[in-house]
């Protein structure tokens, strides 16, 4: 019996490590369930159950490559805006702790309005998202397929500095090829941007 | 957050460039780190300060160096050109005159930073020095003293990241020597990462597992180049106490491998030593 139970906190550690790791495209996208800067609920499995593909941005509205995609161009809300309507949901995600750059309820309510954002901004200030999905930079990039599997993750595009929007857009990439049932060919990049501001 | 320093002792590879100038800095430019960003807090030193030196007077046909000194405030650091989970790396951008040829940058060994959520990347703190050759073509008279522009950029970053960027001159004096910036550019080139004898890194491969072993080591790292295959847990992996590492890889777009990057070695005198390893992926099989 006491073997037993060694073995079973042993799985569970396994899986935390695991659940810590991340993600990988393949893998099962983690659910949750996160409020938006204007008191909305958010939650993965309800946009799946709608036949919705969702993409996921990792945000922090202090970030020099966060500025550069919101507010010196215009890169994600015109890339949401074009696959709104095909069943695709953008959600940016900031997993910054509370008192970091770019963390709390009052700066993102005020990144939403500046940026002129067209999708919500969610909170996860403990990062048990963030941490789950393995999200590292913002922007950090996830496509999570009507099935719920991560179909791709990494960067928005292929320019990694602050000034210039890339060539090609990743993400529209992938989001083509989703939607029109074909495999991902570039599941995964090299994502570019600050870290994520978890809490110590 | 850890932080593993990154002691690294002398290294022959990059002596074969010493070139023996004998003179002089060409440009102290000096440069704000915030890049008229409204990022860093008023008030606070700046992150970054630039100069460029070079060792000695261009001449005719042969390579001279310039050397690329960043000099950091407190708590900022600087990226590697290898692979990192945020930030990006310094660069350089060159107008070079008519017939001029530049060779690529070359980068000491950083060192590991972890942060909360498992994030990890190659940094430099307090000073990064990057060494680069530049050819004049033949004819080149150095009595010209003609100096050309160079537009070099970074990320700062400690609890949050300013890019940077500055336009300066790099200008080739026709004499005048300058130890400082000599002994500047030697201390970097002692610095830069070599290459191991034929045979070593004694490797192989176990399924997606690769295993290093270098003979005389305290304990090894391996910081893995942009271009490298994906490793499940390069921070738990990533280095290890003893002469063997063991680094599980997984496909990245379908592909396992190759490994390339940096070996880093602490020697039992406890000096580090870097290497340049580029190794193929278990495709290929075991040597």
């Amino acid at each position: 019996m006491r073997h037993r139970n060694a073995s079973i906190i042993l799985l569970v550690l396994l899986l935390a490590g695991t659940a810590l790791a991340g993600v990988v495209p393949g893998d099962k996208a983690p659910d949750f369930t996160l409020t938006d800067t204007a008191g909305e609920t958010h939650t993965l499995s309800a946009y799946l159950a709608e036949g919705k593909t969702v993409v996921l941005e990792w945000f922090n509205p202090d970030c020099p490559f966060i500025k550069k995609h919101h507010q010196d161009h215009r890169t994600m809300d015109e890339t949401a805006a074009a696959y709104k309507d095909q069943g695709v949901v953008w959600l940016a995600i900031n997993s910054g702790a509370e008192g970091k750059q770019g963390a709390g309820l009052e700066r993102n309510k005020k990144a939403f309005k500046d940026f002129k954002m067209s999708f919500p901004v969610l909170l996860d200030p403990d990062g048990t998202v963030g941490r789950a999905y393995g999200a590292k930079k913002t922007p950090h990039m996830f496509i999570v397929t009507r099935e719920g599997a991560v179909a791709y993750m990494g960067a928005i595009d292929d320019d990694a500095g602050v000034q210039a929007p890339g060539k090609t857009n990743h993400v529209v990439a992938a989001l083509d090829e989703i939607l029109g049932g074909k495999p991902v060919t570039v599941s995964e990049t090299e994502s570019y941007g600050c870290s994520v501001k978890y809490a110590d | 957050m850890k932080l593993r320093p990154g002691r690294i002792g002398p290294s022959l590879t990059g002596m074969k460039y010493l070139i023996p100038f004998t003179l002089l800095a060409a440009v102290a430019a000096l440069i704000g780190g915030c890049g008229g960003s409204a990022e860093q807090p008023a008030g606070e030193a700046r992150a970054v300060t630039l100069d460029a030196l070079t060792a000695g007077p261009a001449q005719a046909g042969g390579p001279v160096t310039v050397a690329w000194r960043f000099t950091l405030a407190d708590d900022w650091h600087l990226y590697w050109t290898g692979r990192n989970d945020s930030g990006y790396p310094p660069s350089v951008a060159l107008e070079l005159p008519a017939g001029w040829s530049a060779g690529e940058l070359h980068w000491p060994p950083p060192e590991r930073l972890i942060m909360p959520g498992d994030i990890l990347d190659h940094v430099y703190h307090h000073e990064l020095v990057l060494l680069q050759e530049l050819a004049p073509p033949d004819g080149w008279d150095p009595g010209d003293g003609a100096g050309f522009p160079a537009t070099v950029r970074w990320l700062a970053c400690r609890e949050m990241c300013v890019p940077g960027d500055t336009t300066l001159t790099v200008a080739f004096p026709a004499a005048g020597p300058d130890p400082e910036s000599a002994k500047v550019i030697a201390a970097a080139r002692k610095s830069l990462p070599g290459t191991l004898p034929d045979g070593l890194p004694v490797w192989s491969w176990t399924g997606d597992t690769l295993h290093l072993h270098l003979p005389e080591s305290k304990r090894l790292a391996f910081y893995p180049d942009r271009d490298s295959g994906a490793l499940v847990d390069a921070i738990a992996e990533g280095e290890a106490e003893g002469d063997r590492l063991q680094l599980r890889f997984r496909p990245l777009n379908g592909v396992v491998g190759p490994a390339k990057g940096l070996l880093v070695q602490t020697a039992a005198d406890g000096t580090d030593r870097a290497y340049h390893v580029s190794l193929p992926g278990p495709a290929s099989g075991s040597p």
